[in-house]
């Protein structure tokens, strides 16, 4: 039994053991050579939400009296992987998803990448399929740059 | 139109090449044949493929200018904003700047700040939108009444209350209740239900006549033994030889300390006992008896 052991490096992968753990690094881009360019979004940390940056995602299930706050959630995480997929290496920002009534509105800002033609075709396609599967009008409201907006350098 | 045809052409060409297993030089020559037919007729159709080192050109048309620059200042604002929309940077002709700026510097512009977007915006409501949308609505409406211009009024004339959220519900379903702006079924039928308990209240049916004093809901002084028993000792206090008829009965009735020995003891037995209602029958009761 011994001999079938490796004689590897004894590495605990228990989170409490090491100081570094204690820091936190949600949604954070730590500061570096300062020759990356970062966006309003990326640069301020989470706890400047409501503070320094808004919301996201809007719509009224978060409040009072109100349920199905969880679906409305996943729907956001599913359309969002699915904007950038659909629409890969266009985004310049996060995708902000606003429900007003039963339409769901994705409006994103995308770069200057692909001819309009492709950039119509890509949203009709995005609009119909995501309408067709969570049974409600859903409309894209794009914006294009020709660059990103850069905030800061870090 | 020539370019439709050279982009199939091409198209084409991309196509067939790993199918009929053309090596990497000759699909370049295919390509670079089908260039020179179209390079004469104009650049437009040439969209960039991914960028085949040589033909690094970027024939693409330039954004044009933002509609703000063409924006006259006595514009008509609801054609440009009929609805709730997204903030458009190059629609709205304002030079907003939005965001915590820079150590040194300033907000961030308007042009591609997400913040702007996130935030809902009323552009659609300004005053001639909301105008115009009372101007529509005009024709279905009445005269507000006159009479009915303070709060206690309307209280008073309409007790009854429709409560309405300021919200709509917003989600893929239009089944939840919430999602809908007006109870419109509900209200229905509340309305009816009131009516049917209205009149019904007012129908009297003939065994209501047979309502005895243990079925009264209220306490009432007249004909009450109390009343009586105050009445007789009062006829017994005073003076013995005035008689015991109807009419001094009644004149007892109508002195204030009577009065006010029946309010307080209505008020007990409707309310309860209390502190305040006994104060009210101590103060009666010696009022009657001139203690």
């Amino acid at each position: 039994y011994l001999q079938n052991k490796k004689t590897a490096k004894f590495y605990p992968s228990i989170r409490f053991l090491y100081p570094s753990c204690h820091r936190n690094r949600a949604a954070r881009i730590r500061v570096g050579k300062g020759d990356r360019p970062v966006t309003y979004e990326q640069a301020h940390h989470p706890h400047h939400i409501a503070h320094r940056k808004g919301w996201l995602s809007q719509h009224t299930s978060n409040l009072k009296g109100e349920d199905r706050a969880a679906e409305r959630t996943i729907e956001d995480v599913f359309i969002r992987r699915f904007v950038f997929g659909t629409f890969h290496g266009c985004l310049a920002n996060e995708i902000v998803i606003k429900r007003r009534g039963n339409v769901l509105s994705v409006c994103a800002v995308m770069l200057q990448k692909l001819p309009p033609q492709k950039f119509y075709f890509l949203i009709g396609y995005t609009e119909s399929l995501l309408s067709h599967f969570y049974k409600c009008p859903v409309k894209l409201e794009i914006q294009t740059l020709q660059d990103k907006a850069v905030y800061k350098y870090l | 139109m020539a370019s439709p045809s050279s982009k199939a052409f091409l198209s084409l060409g991309r196509i067939y090449i790993p199918l009929l297993g053309f090596n990497k030089s000759s699909g370049k020559v295919t390509y670079a044949t089908a260039l020179s037919i179209n390079s004469s007729s104009g650049n437009k159709g040439l969209p960039d493929r991914g960028g085949r080192g040589s033909l690094g050109r970027r024939p693409r048309r330039d954004a044009g200018e933002p509609r703000t620059e063409k924006m006259p200042v006595d514009q008509d604002w609801t054609a440009v904003y009929p609805a709730a929309a997204p903030f458009r940077p190059s629609s709205v002709p304002l030079p907003v700047r939005m965001g915590y700026p820079v150590k040194g510097g300033i907000p961030p512009e308007k042009k591609g700040n997400l913040e702007l977007i996130k935030i809902p915006n009323f552009l659609h409501l300004t005053p001639a939108a909301i105008k115009k949308h009372c101007e529509a609505l005009k024709p279905f409406c009445t005269e507000w009444p006159s009479a009915l211009d303070t709060d206690a009024k309307c209280d008073e004339h309409f007790p009854i209350k429709v409560e309405s959220t300021d919200y709509v519900s917003a989600g893929p379903s239009l089944r939840n209740l919430s999602a809908r702006i007006v109870h419109l079924r509900n209200y229905d039928y509340a309305m009816y239900l009131l009516t049917v308990l209205y009149h019904e209240s007012w129908k009297t049916e003939a065994w209501e006549a047979e309502k005895t004093v243990a079925d009264m809901e209220e306490y009432s002084w007249e004909d009450s033994p109390s009343q009586k028993n105050v009445l007789d000792l009062l006829l017994r206090m005073k003076v013995a030889g005035e008689g015991d008829g109807e009419e001094v009965r009644q004149q007892l009735l109508g002195r204030r300390e009577v009065q006010e020995y029946k309010d307080s003891v209505t008020r007990l037995k409707n309310e309860g006992e209390s502190e305040s209602g006994m104060v009210q029958y101590k103060e009666a009761v010696k009022k009657v008896f001139n203690l």
